[in-house]
């Protein structure tokens, strides 16, 4: 299996699927709660927030695209910059990062699905089921990956279209007047809306995989872009229709949301809302999993599949130790924290030691 | 031969579909239609009414039949599983059209009540509140002959007048006026009377305490500065000519003016046809102005009046 180490044509995809892969990574389930968190900061301006952390990360990807080069990877960069039992010790970090976003995206959807739909689900049964189904679609390769990711597109965005029963029986005054809250806490609220942004950062991973990578950039843009006009939409549609202080006490405001939809043959939308978001929860997480498994398989000489087992076997028994909703709200705390320090803070240190690094390089060829 | 190796394990993964969660069959769930709540004071604890309609083994049974169950206890789960130990099936809530509170409760407070339905996921949020006079119990359990069930009844009869004579509000209304600051919420009241149920007021909370209402005199004043309307009926006394005249199909218009930080002036535009004035013959301008004239000058001493009442009293709309 050492065939994934360096991938060849055959395996590569168009660069233009980046706009997909980007989306489908970035939305997991973030997009169903985090209106909660950053209203609590910056009240109903953060919707500037979700603009300026738009920006940022868009700066933060044409870094990423300066710091891999064709046919390179974060693991190369690594062993570039820090030599290669450093460089390999922080890949290993990364992976594990990886890995345990890929088993909290998943965990925090069965919550839901334990709140909403069904009481008395056996996790570890679902659990067993959802794995199978990852590795399923992670053993097949990055292309089956990636088509997964521009199947969950279509369904984020036709499942945002439902927000519309926000404008048609909200309050378009609360967003009024703008500019209510400090510039302080509007900048405040970037960092927990970047939990919904991240996912930019398996660019770093995946990038040998694209064909034609440096051309890749443009998309890469537009689907960060694409993010952007997503959320946007979502907190307006959240803000119109709920008022600050009853969106702190409401968990997922989308689903609450869901709820007043009703059509002839169901009567409450939010059921197959929760159902179809699925796909989108299962593409984020495969993502995540692939690249955390790819990571850990260029460090070590151990084969792709016998990691994969390995990690979905680990993720089938946390259910053990995530067994609360405390637990889960701690664990997507931290890691959307550790998320907003690795994108802002460790992306831009590895442009810069790179840089200093390849300069010294061309010096002592020059 | 692979290709039968993967069918099996196919097929097999299939069994583990089923075998996740309970599964819940119509004929063997009691759908509750509707709830009631209602305050002990002496024992401060909850009253619990729940109906759900009563089907028969047969297709000819009546569908008019309800069964009601009661149970007391001093939180909402709690009486759900009490009320489960008087039903054959399971009881099953997420189909309810509609929650009706005591007048008692809804004097003594709703909050942790609320806080306790809007816990619970399986309810929706377009569901019709109201305030049952006297109690919520009785009321579910009167016996008169309505079209379809009792919940229906009631539950078409809030609709329909949310779109005619009170504002609309629904349980996400209800909690966005009741949490947000600067808002407070209001239910309509039913009443069963002798000869059927009806809808004779709007309760006023202050926080989660009711303490004022309002009959249906003043509905119409109350919709048309809470709201824009249409189709709207208002009877007016021409105290002038000694006579009474009907507008109806009247819609209107709110537009809000802030003349500073403190006041807020709001103006009404309506639009109605005159009816019922035959003898009134109005056939000029000038009269027509004059009336005018008159309708406005009372609906504004009507809607200040209102207004004041709700300063005082310290609600806010």
């Amino acid at each position: 299996m050492n065939r994934q180490q360096k991938p060849d044509i055959t395996q590569m995809v168009s660069p233009f699927l980046l706009v997909f892969i980007l989306h489908a990574s970035q939305i997991g389930e973030g997009i169903l709660s985090f209106e909660r968190q950053i209203s609590k900061v910056a009240g109903y301006d953060s919707w500037i927030s979700v603009l300026l952390t738009g920006l940022a990360t868009t700066i933060i990807v044409i870094l990423i695209w300066r710091i891999v080069s064709d046919n390179n990877d974060l693991i190369d960069v690594h062993s570039e910059v820090f030599g290669k039992v450093i460089g390999k010790s922080i890949s290993f970090l990364f992976g594990l990062y990886f890995f345990s976003v890929a088993i909290t995206v998943l965990r925090s959807y069965i919550e839901i699905i334990q709140i909403w739909l069904f009481r008395d689900l056996d996790v570890t049964l679902f659990l067993i089921i959802l794995y199978l189904l990852i590795l399923y679609i992670v053993l097949g390769g990055f292309r089956i990956v990636v088509g997964f990711a521009f199947f969950s597109v279509f369904i984020t965005l036709f499942l945002a279209i439902f927000n519309y029963a926000a404008f048609s029986n909200g309050y378009i005054d609360n967003l009024l007047p703008i500019l209510n809250s400090k510039w302080i806490n509007i900048i405040k609220g970037i960092e927990p809306m970047t939990f919904g942004f991240l996912g930019i950062e398996l660019i770093l991973i995946y990038a040998p995989f694209i064909h034609r990578f440096k051309t890749g950039l443009k998309w890469a843009v537009i689907g960060n872009g694409l993010t952007t006009i997503f959320y946007l939409f979502s907190t307006l549609a959240m803000f119109v229709y709920y008022n600050i202080e009853q969106l702190q006490k409401i968990t997922w405001p989308a689903l609450q949301l869901w709820k007043v939809i009703d059509f002839p043959f169901v009567e409450r939308f939010e059921f197959i809302g929760i159902s179809l978001h699925f796909i989108a929860i299962i593409a984020s997480s495969n993502l995540y999993f692939w690249a955390g498994t790819q990571c850990l398989h260029r460090i070590s000489n151990i084969s792709f599949k016998k990691i994969a087992i390995l990690f979905s076997l680990i993720g089938v028994f946390s259910v053990f130790y995530i067994n609360s909703f405390l637990m889960i709200e701690k664990l997507t705390t931290f890691i959307s924290k550790f998320g907003v320090y690795l994108l802002f803070g460790y992306i831009p240190l590895l442009f810069i030691l790179r840089t200093i690094v390849q300069g010294g390089v061309k010096n002592k060829h020059g | 031969m692979v290709n039968f190796k993967k069918l099996l394990i196919f097929l097999l993964l299939l069994l583990f579909l089923t075998a996740c969660i309970k599964t819940k069959i119509l004929d063997d769930i009691e759908l509750i239609m509707m709830f009631g709540y209602d305050w002990d004071a002496s024992n401060e604890e909850y009253i619990g009414t729940a109906v759900s309609p009563m089907y028969g083994s047969s297709e000819e049974s009546d569908l008019r039949e309800n069964t009601e169950y009661m149970a007391r206890a001093k939180t909402i789960q709690n009486i759900n599983s009490k009320i489960d130990t008087q039903t054959a099936n399971p009881i099953e809530i997420g189909k309810t059209l509609g929650i009706l509170f005591g007048e008692k409760l809804v004097r003594h407070g709703i909050h942790d009540i609320l806080l306790a339905i809007n816990e619970d996921p399986n309810i929706g949020r377009g569901i019709h509140l109201a305030i049952a006079r006297e109690s919520a119990e009785s009321l579910l359990k009167s016996t008169m002959i309505t079209e379809g069930t009792l919940p229906r009844f009631i539950e078409k009869l809030l609709k329909n007048n949310a779109k005619t004579n009170v504002p609309d509000m629904n349980l996400h209304d209800f909690n966005y006026r009741f949490l947000g600051t600067g808002m407070d919420p209001f239910l309509p009241i039913i009443e069963a009377t002798s000869s059927g149920i009806e809808l004779n007021g709007i309760g006023f909370f202050k926080k989660d305490k009711m303490i004022y209402e309002i009959g249906y005199d003043q509905f119409f004043e109350f919709k048309i500065l809470y709201t824009d309307c249409e189709d709207h009926t208002y009877q007016f006394d021409w105290e002038e000519k000694e006579q009474t005249i009907a507008i109806s199909s009247i819609s209107s218009k709110i537009t809000k003016k802030w003349k500073n930080r403190n006041q807020v002036e709001i103006i009404v535009k309506i639009n109605g046809t005159l009816t019922e004035s035959k003898q009134l013959g109005i056939r000029s301008f000038k009269e027509k102005a004059k009336l005018e004239q008159a309708i406005s000058q009372k609906l504004k001493e009507e809607g200040s009046k209102l207004i004041t009442e709700f300063q005082e009293l310290e609600i806010d709309l």
